[in-house]
This record gives structure tokens, sequence and C-alpha cells, in this order.
């Protein structure tokens, strides 16, 4: 299986590769296969199954893998792309000492976590 | 009911944005489409300002820790003459308004729901902006912890008249 063009060598932009969309989402979140698998509402089987399809068929009929590409694009420019499985483990004081990875799951807490770097990306104060 | 405005003259503000998109530091084009504290998604958007560098670098700080792009800081020095001072008990009073209503934690429900009622309230007046305490520091004891909101669309009323209003149904030929 090759891996995504865009992480070598622990080096990781935020580019979108053209195949695997799917790892290179857990390589920039830095999920385990078992927040992966929660963030998207499937089991670590389907998981599994999915990221060994390199066009991303099945996880491309999942929202919630949409909103993952979208979260990354939104932090482009704003969080280091080193830096953005960090921040998504850790607590986050603009959400309530809440961890960014606890609310992606559903699109209330999406909304929640993208405003935060939308709020970064465009200076609007608290 | 009319609003007690206030001034400021010459006074410095802070906006902070990531360093690569810098070149958008006075567009308020974002804030017309979400739902933030004083804009409201759809009707009117705002430029957010801090009273202090401070102040902004703490809102850096609380959402994104160290984990953050560069950020370039720039300070304004800014002359409006028609705001609302939320930061003042008094104006509070006046409007009806309480200040825990204007500083509750974004994840708390019905977070924006009075300070967008304030904000309509005033962008419908034409005025040109707020003062608005932080949730940063509600009580306003750090110097300069407090928000400036701009309204971009009634600056602008300022030097820009409209002549009329003409309504056009489809087809349109």
């Amino acid at each position: 299986m090759a891996a995504p063009t865009n992480t070598l060598a622990g080096y990781i932009t935020l580019e979108v590769p053209e195949n695997y969309k799917l790892q290179w989402l857990k390589e920039v979140f830095e999920f385990t296969d078992t927040e992966m698998a929660y963030v998207l509402g499937v089991s670590v089987e389907t998981l599994r199954k999915w990221q060994k399809d390199e066009s991303d068929a099945q996880a491309k009929e999942s929202v919630r893998f949409h909103r993952l590409l979208d979260l990354t694009q939104l932090a482009k420019g704003v969080i280091r792309p080193n830096r953005l499985g960090h921040w998504v483990h850790h607590e986050n004081q603009a959400l309530g000492r809440l961890i960014p990875l606890s609310l992606l799951a559903d699109a209330a807490g999406y909304g929640m976590v993208s405003a935060v770097v939308e709020d970064l990306r465009t200076g609007i104060t608290d | 009911m009319g609003f007690p405005c206030v001034s400021v003259k010459d006074r410095h503000f802070w906006r902070c944005l990531p360093k690569l998109y810098i070149q958008t530091i006075l567009e308020a084009g974002p804030s017309f489409t979400q739902e933030r504290r004083y804009s409201v998604r759809g009707e009117f958007g705002a430029l957010y300002f801090s009273g202090s560098k401070d102040l902004c670098l703490k809102e850096i700080v609380s959402r994104s820790g160290e984990d953050s792009e560069v950020m370039a800081c720039v300070e304004f020095e800014i002359t409006l003459d028609r705001l609302v001072d939320l930061t003042r008990p008094e104006a509070r009073t006046r409007l009806r308004v309480q200040l825990e209503d204007l500083i509750r934690p974004r994840t708390s429900k019905d977070a924006y729901v009075a300070p967008q009622a304030i904000a309509r309230r005033i962008y419908a007046e034409g005025l040109q902006g707020l003062l608005a305490p932080s949730v940063h520091d509600a009580m306003g004891e750090k110097s300069g912890w407090f928000n400036l909101v701009v309204y971009p669309a009634n600056l602008a009323r300022a030097y820009i008249r409209e002549v009329q209003i003409e309504e056009i149904a489809a087809p349109f030929r």
C-alpha cells in the first residue's frame, strides 16, 4: 500500500493528497485507529477496510470524513501542520477546556471546533 | 430610545491574524457568514479589535495553545464618535442587559443571544460600533482588556448615499 504523498519522513503539509486521503487524515491528526473510527462513527474493522482503498470511495460517502478534510483546510496557515495532531488531542481553553477530538464526532461539536480555528484565522475576538 | 454614545480619538487597538492572512486584516466578510458575538450571519458583519496587544495574545493562546503558525499583530490608531460602550454599567442598565449575558463562554447555550440582540439594535441605528467587555476580563480589571467592534457598513454609509431602491421581479428583461 502506497503511503500518502505528502507525509514523508515526518514532514507534514496540509495539502490534501490525490489518494489515500483517509490515511493522510489519520496521520495529520495523529489519530489512533480507535480515535479515527470514533470520529468517523464506524468500527475499527470498517476503518481498516476503508483505509486500504486508494480512492477512498467509501469514506467519501461519509459527511464526517469531509468535515475532517474541511478542518485541515481551515487550519492551513493557522495551526502548524506538524502540531495539528497535538492541538486536536489537548484541552482547549476557548472550548471550555474540552479536547477538540472529543467534539469532532458530531456536527455541533465540529461547528465549535471549526469556529475556534476560523476565529484564529480572522482575528474575531471573544 | 436614543443610545448613549461615546467616542474614541486616536486610540490604539490591535488585531492579530496568522501572518499568511495579514492582507485580510480589515476584511469583515468572514463575520458576515458566521454567528459571532456582535455580528449576525447573513445580516451584518463586523471588525473585531482588542484594546490591548496582551488581550489579542491571550485570545490566540486560549484557542491554539502553542500550536499556531506565526501570527502578526497590527496596531491601529482609531477615531470614532458614535459607539455604544457596553463596558459601562450605566450603558448596560439603559439597554437592559446584564454583564453576564455579554460574556458567556462560546460553548454555552445561547452564548450570543443577548449580545446579538444588542448588536442588531446598534447596527440598525446606524452607529459605528461598540465597546464590549472581554470574556477574558469581564470586570475590566486589566488596562485595555476590552474589545472594539466596528460595523464597516455603517461607516460606509457616511460616504455612500442610496439614491433609490427598485424592486425587480423575474423575468429580468
